[in-house]
């Protein structure tokens, strides 16, 4: 990548104190997000997949600076944001916009449609009747009729609300828009409606999406480079296609083959993973490599060390003891490997 | 009057601790406009909204209407009963009951309203800044709300005032102070639940300042339940003033006061005119009442109150059945084990009745796994629902159709022969494992409960059959979970434990309706895994109900897919994704991101799914479909069976239309 | 156990703010302390002067509410200014009297609404619940102190069943006990049943239509053990956090009902105190009934905390 990242994180992390003691008298810590680095080039979408507990939401926020950043650093456009205050971002807020799950909550259902897609706008003093204007002209571009500018959320479908969410987010010609799940609450029809409007938007604006979802299907259709998230780290992050044809990272390929493919033949064919149990919980993750309790091909050593990155000569990028020790992989397709039983 | 009387009996909070509770429920609801307008269409409200009003007019006016000086000593006219002099009667010192009742409405709603506006400005003050703010602000103020809450509101008030002295103002302060504390715990609960609503961290995210986001964000939403709470604060406020008073902390006599007038009508004519006790009396029951009516009238149209669900009926855990069409002749020969025809379900609300799922057939043969695919909104969950006659009633009913289990039609059962079959021929596992076990009870109570419902078991073979089951699903150390309670178990372990339930009895037919919607995709593996194992092992018939493609193609034989409350395709499935002949199932199919097919563009359904009550003629999926002809909108479109396939369109000859990729 | 320390030890900073708003509310009397314990207003300056010192009213106030406190914890809350007797011992005197009205008036609440909110829960809508609601509106309308002048006024004056006023020892005769409680108990208790019985006809209907029910049905759950047992356990969880909400009700509304009922409770001692305006004297009353509120709270804490799984068991 030659240009500059819009978005880039460095070893950023996130831990929230919990209530209560543990029995050694400390208090326990959530490591929600833990030592994340991140690069999202300008103009493309990077993908983040993730189970719930994973801590994709709360990366979401800390991008964004929604919350403080406990280490690390996060670089939006060249400039350090990490421990701006809150006055000193709001001038930089029109750059970065945010993308909701659920449509209904993310507006107020006390206030016009139009006044919660002005709201951007309005906070960076743009007069009232412009502001209109503008949210006219987003309204056409996102295909939304007009009178739907003076309703309440509650008078929108959830695709149509969605939609003005997405002209919430552009009001400002933000060159980065993260999306917190932006499609896992609408129904596959509607879902494909919001998903080509994004690509369509892209094309046309040159947006930059940080895009967070638990569907790995819809996150390879709309990404260039992917990264997927276990307990608070990125596993793996490389080029979508690489990443998806050959995973390097056993947690990758089990998540791969848990979607079902909607295609009888396919997914009768393909060979499967399932993982043991459940992911474990952010307040006590495993010693050493915190996907080992499930990974089908655990060793002596990933209870006992972290696994360092590697990165491999396309670009992708692990942390799995399988490429440095053992039977190296050095960068190969996890696939390639026997299943134990 | 004693419908009326029911009616808003059901709502009115009786301490001001659960008036707070009850209007918390109404953060970040809907803006209602015109909501005093439409309080007042309602007749309960508008006759206690009339009441007040003339109330406070005669309080107001009161040196103009009383027609005597209320403290003027008449000592002949003592205890004279209601007259035209006296339309009140007088009291022991002749002195007209009713100017001074006149008067003493006046020292009432002064103290009630100056109380509530002192109360509520402040509180709001208060509570936002410590619900927005939060941390060591919001920990100070919540402690001493809590301390102030720890006295008895009337001690405290009664303490304050006494140590204050007698005196309207005294009382006022002393109940303000009473009354605050309550109010302050409301906005700052309010706020607190509001500041986490993701509306305003959108508001954040665009970059508003707090004082905004306070002023057009938060405050809004809390104003609701503000409004609901002070409407209930007032008759609270009424009441401790009239009991001050009637203590003798009021205002000063000889200044007339309704809980004076009580203690003074108690104190001197209990024996000789004890009538004279109900003057004052039901002028502060019905005012309290009053209030307590108009707040309830306030929750019902500032939002979805308890009254609308009040309207329940009893649950009786059976779908009614009262048919508008004759059921179908029960087939002579049938290999079928489940066999579904014309099945109407309606949903009976204010609107009307809404048909939810309109003629829906569909047979499962023994050991077979069929889907019903569809999106929300489609009938899938009411049509499985309808099976096991567990749809809720009302609202809704069964209007049509036969349900034949093992040659029985399952729509002709009371309660006990249903019984029998739930649990032993049909089981069912719902989509939501967290709320599906009852809370109060271990695992190992509720296997056991699912066995002996059906069979004399002893307690001990109930639990050596509870720990196979367990075992069955593949939880491990089943001696263990059996203690446990159902939150100490995640979502898939609680899923694994609802399917044991299931199964505990060997049912032939198990419906799963979206079983694994609600867990991450790695669970879900796990549990379509342990579903295939277990119908390879104990070959029941499985009817899965999803709205995922991708889960129907991993295990199902057949499928029947759904819009709008009909089935609109039904094949085998290698057949309805290779070919498939609705073009809604092929709109469904393209729309589908895959994991292979990246950058394609999807295939768009335009427009959204019809509602229920307002269904167009004709085929349903008209007005999304890019293959529409008149022939589509004129008159009623079957399903045309050929073979073992059927579909409902009438081009479905002549389009061949685009399978899975 | 380890719940039940973890509730007391929450108690303690609401029982500190507690202390010191009762010792905020006699500081901030008008008037000087001292001119009233020397004396009243015919006190010479140097009596005057001697009180300040022995009351440390010069000191700062910080250590005036630490030695008050101290005191308190002690079993010392000074001296009533009218008799001169301790009012700790005064105290405890009513202290019994209070409660056993206060545990009258719940029971009769218990027994009245948890019938009533169950069978109204089972049947909305049905003759039960219709009959109910008529009966909790009326509760809340008409005040406790104005039932009990109606309760005296019918029971006692006119059909001279019951006595007016007075007061029996439960320890002396139960069967006086009762006579002289019953009126008491249902004035105090009928606005209680009534919250109690909403509650539980609200909750229960609420319970039906849960999912858990639904899967209870759905294993073959016969009526009895769905709604009887899975519904009512679940339903009586709130219905015991709105019996805890209505402890600060019935310790209010003891006072008013004991004035009426002239019971020598922690009321009556209060009113005469404050007519009196002997400050040690409502002070004591003020911090005694705050301390039963809070322990009456705290026990229906403990029981809601005891039959829900998830409070008992962690995960």
């Amino acid at each position: 990548m030659s240009a500059e990242p819009i978005l880039r994180t460095e070893g950023l992390t996130k831990h929230f104190t919990l209530r209560g003691r543990r029995r050694d008298g400390a208090r326990p810590v959530l490591r929600a997000v833990d030592g994340v680095d991140l690069s999202l080039a300008p103009g493309t979408t990077l993908g983040l997949v993730g189970e719930s507990g994973s801590g994709k939401s709360t990366l979401a926020r800390l991008v964004l600076r929604l919350m403080p950043v406990t280490a690390g650093r996060v670089v939006f456009d060249g400039d350090d944001i990490t421990d701006l205050s809150a006055r000193d971002l709001r001038p930089l807020r029109h750059g970065m916009q945010l993308v909701f799950q659920d449509p209904y909550s993310s507006f107020d259902p006390q206030a016009t449609v139009v006044d919660s897609v002005v709201e951007p706008l309005r906070a960076q003093g743009v007069s009232a009747a412009e502001a209109r204007t503008r949210a006219r002209d987003l309204f056409d571009l996102v295909g939304l009729a007009q009178d739907h500018l003076e309703r309440y959320p509650r008078e929108l479908s959830g695709g149509q609300l969605q939609r003005a969410g997405i002209a919430r987010a552009l009001s400002t010609n933000p060159k980065l828009v993260v999306m917190d799940e932006p499609v896992s609450a609408l129904d596959v029809s509607t879902q494909a409606q919001v998903i080509n409007l994004l690509q369509d938007l892209q094309g046309e604006l040159g947006l930059s999406f940080l895009f967070i979802a638990h569907d790995l299907a819809v996150v390879r259709h709309v990404s260039d480079r992917i990264a997927v998230m276990y307990l608070g780290q990125v596993v793996e992050e490389g080029p979508a296609e690489a990443l998806y044809e050959h995973p390097t990272h056993p947690y990758t390929q089990a998540l791969l083959s848990a979607i079902p493919v909607p295609d009888p033949v396919v997914q009768r064919s393909r060979p499967r993973i399932v993982l043991r149990g459940e992911i474990p919980s952010p307040a006590s993750p495993p010693s050493g490599c915190r996907f080992r309790t499930r990974c089908p091909f655990v060793m002596d050593v990933c209870a006992e060390e972290e696994p360092p990155v590697h990165e491999s000569p396309d670009g992708v990028r692990t942390r799995c003891h399988l490429h440095v020790t053992g039977p190296t992989l050095a960068g190969a397709s996890v696939n390639t490997l026997a299943l134990p039983d | 009057m004693d419908e009326l009387l029911a009616h808003h009996a059901e709502n009115i909070p009786i301490t001001p601790d659960e008036a707070v509770e009850a209007a918390a429920e109404f953060a970040a609801l809907p803006r209602r406009r015109g909501a005093f307008l439409r309080l007042l269409r309602r007749p309960g409200p508008a006759v206690a909204f009339g009441y007040l009003v003339v109330i406070a007019l005669a309080a107001i006016f009161a040196p103009v209407i009383a027609p005597y000086d209320p403290n003027q000593i008449d000592v002949p006219s003592r205890f004279a009963p209601p007259s035209w002099d006296h339309l009140l009667g007088a009291d022991d010192l002749g002195r007209d009951l009713f100017s001074r009742l006149l008067y003493g409405a006046r020292v009432s709603l002064t103290v009630s309203v100056a109380v509530i506006v002192i109360a509520t400005v402040v509180a709001l003050v208060v509570g936002l800044v410590a619900g927005y703010s939060g941390g060591a602000v919001d920990n100070v103020i919540m402690r001493v709300a809590d301390g102030g809450l720890s006295f008895p509101p009337l001690v405290l008030a009664l303490a304050v005032a006494g140590i204050l002295g007698p005196g309207v103002v005294n009382v006022i302060a002393a109940l303000s102070i009473v009354f605050v504390f309550g109010l302050t715990r409301l906005v700052r609960g309010t706020a607190l639940v509001v500041r986490e609503e993701p509306f305003v961290e959108a508001s954040r995210a665009a970059g508003s300042r707090t004082r905004r986001i306070l002023v057009h964000r938060v405050f809004p939403n809390i104003r609701s339940p503000l409004i609901i709470a002070a409407t209930f604060g007032i008759a609270g406020v009424l009441l401790a003033e009239a009991g001050l008073s009637y203590l003798g902390l009021g205002p000063r006599p000889p200044a007339a006061s309704w809980g004076n007038m009580l203690r003074n009508a108690y104190d001197r004519g209990l024996y000789k005119a004890s009538w004279q006790l109900f003057v004052p009396g039901l002028a502060i029951a019905f005012t309290i009442y009053a209030f307590n009516v108009l707040g309830d009238g306030l929750r019902d149209v500032l939002g979805v109150g308890r009254s609308r669900r009040a309207k329940r009926r009893e649950r009786r855990g059976m779908t009614t059945v009262e048919r508008v069409r004759t059921p179908p002749a029960a087939p002579t020969s049938d290999d079928a084990l489940l066999r579904i025809e014309d099945l109407s379900v309606e949903f009976v609300s204010e609107r009307g009745a809404s048909r939810v799922v309109e003629g829906v057939s569909l047979a499962i043969r023994p050991g077979e796994t069929v889907g019903l695919v569809g999106e929300s909104g489609s009938g899938k969950t009411v049509t499985s629902l309808s099976v096991m006659r567990l749809v809720p009633s009302p609202p809704g009913r069964i209007v049509s159709g036969a349900i034949r289990f093992e040659g029985r039609n399952l729509l002709d059962l009371d309660f006990e022969a249903m019984r029998e079959v739930r649990g032993t021929g049909i089981s069912m596992v719902f989509q939501d494992p967290m709320t599906s076990l009852d809370p109060s009870f271990t695992i190992g109570s509720q296997l056991a409960e699912a066995q002996r419902l059906h069979r004399k078991v002893s307690r001990s073979a109930a639990r050596a059959r509870s720990i196979e089951l367990l075992d069955l699903v593949g939880i491990p150390a089943p001696e263990t979970r059996l203690r446990q309670y159902p939150h100490q178990l995640s979502g898939g372990l609680r899923q694994r434990v609802v399917i044991a339930m299931a199964l505990a009895n060997e049912p032939r037919l198990l419906i799963a309706d979206e079983p694994t919607t609600a867990l991450d995709v790695t669970v879900q593996a796990q549990i379509l895994d342990l579903l295939k194992r277990l119908q390879r092992e104990l070959g029941m018939a499985i009817l899965f109900v999803t709205h995922d493609l991708g889960v129907i193609a991993d295990l199902c034989d057949r499928v029947a897919v759904m819009y709008a409350g009909q089935i609109v395709e039904e094949a085998a499935v290698e057949e309805l994704f290779a070919h498939p002949r609705h073009p809604y199932t092929a709109g469904l199919l393209g729309a589908m991101p895959q994991v292979g097919g990246a950058g394609e563009r999807l295939t768009v359904i335009p427009g959204q799914v019809p509602m229920a009550h307002a269904m167009p003629g004709g085929c349903r999926f008209a007005d999304r479909c890019a293959f529409v002809t008149d022939a589509c909108r004129s008159g009623r479109i079957d399903l045309v069976a050929t073979g073992a396939a059927a579909v409902r369109c009438v081009r479905a000859g002549e389009l061949t239309l685009q399978g899975a990729r | 156990m380890r719940l039940v320390v973890r509730r007391l030890v929450a108690v303690v900073p609401t029982l500190l703010i507690v202390t010191f708003g009762v010792f905020l509310m006699v500081k901030l009397v008008p008037g000087d302390p001292a001119v009233n314990a020397a004396g009243g207003l015919s006190a010479t300056p140097e009596a005057i002067a001697q009180a300040r010192v022995d009351l440390h009213l010069d000191d700062s106030f910080f250590s005036q509410y630490g030695r008050w406190l101290g005191n308190a914890v002690q079993g010392d809350l000074g001296e009533s200014y009218q008799s001169r007797t301790s009012v700790v011992d005064d105290l405890a005197k009513r202290v019994p009297v209070t409660l056993s009205l206060i545990v009258a008036a719940t029971l009769f609440a218990v027994l009245l609404a948890v019938p009533l909110g169950v069978l109204s829960g089972l049947r909305p809508n049905g003759g039960v619940d219709q009959g109910s609601r008529v009966f909790s509106s009326l509760a809340i309308a008409v005040p406790n102190f104005l039932l009990a002048l109606i309760l005296v006024l019918v029971f006692a004056v006119r059909l001279g069943w019951l006595p007016p006023s007075g007061y029996t020892k439960f320890g002396d005769s139960p069967a006086e006990w009762l006579k002289f409680i019953v009126l008491p108990a249902i004035a105090l208790g009928v606005a209680v049943s009534a919250a109690l019985m909403r509650q539980l006809r609200a909750a229960l209907v609420d319970e039906l239509d849960t999912n858990h029910i639904r899967t209870a049905w759905a294993i073959g759950g016969s009526r009895r053990r769905v709604v009887g047992i899975h519904g009512l356990k679940n339903a009586s969880s709130p219905a015991i956090t709105i019996l805890g909400l209505q402890v600060a009700a019935l310790v209010g509304g003891a006072v008013l009902v004991e004035q009426i009922f002239a019971i020598p409770g922690l009321g009556t001692y209060m009113l005469g105190a404050i007519t009196q305006a002997d400050l040690p004297v409502i002070q004591g009353c003020v911090l005694v009934l705050a301390l039963v509120q809070i322990v009456l709270s705290l026990a229906v804490d403990i029981t809601y905390a005891l039959i829900n799984p998830k409070v008992r068991v962690a995960t």
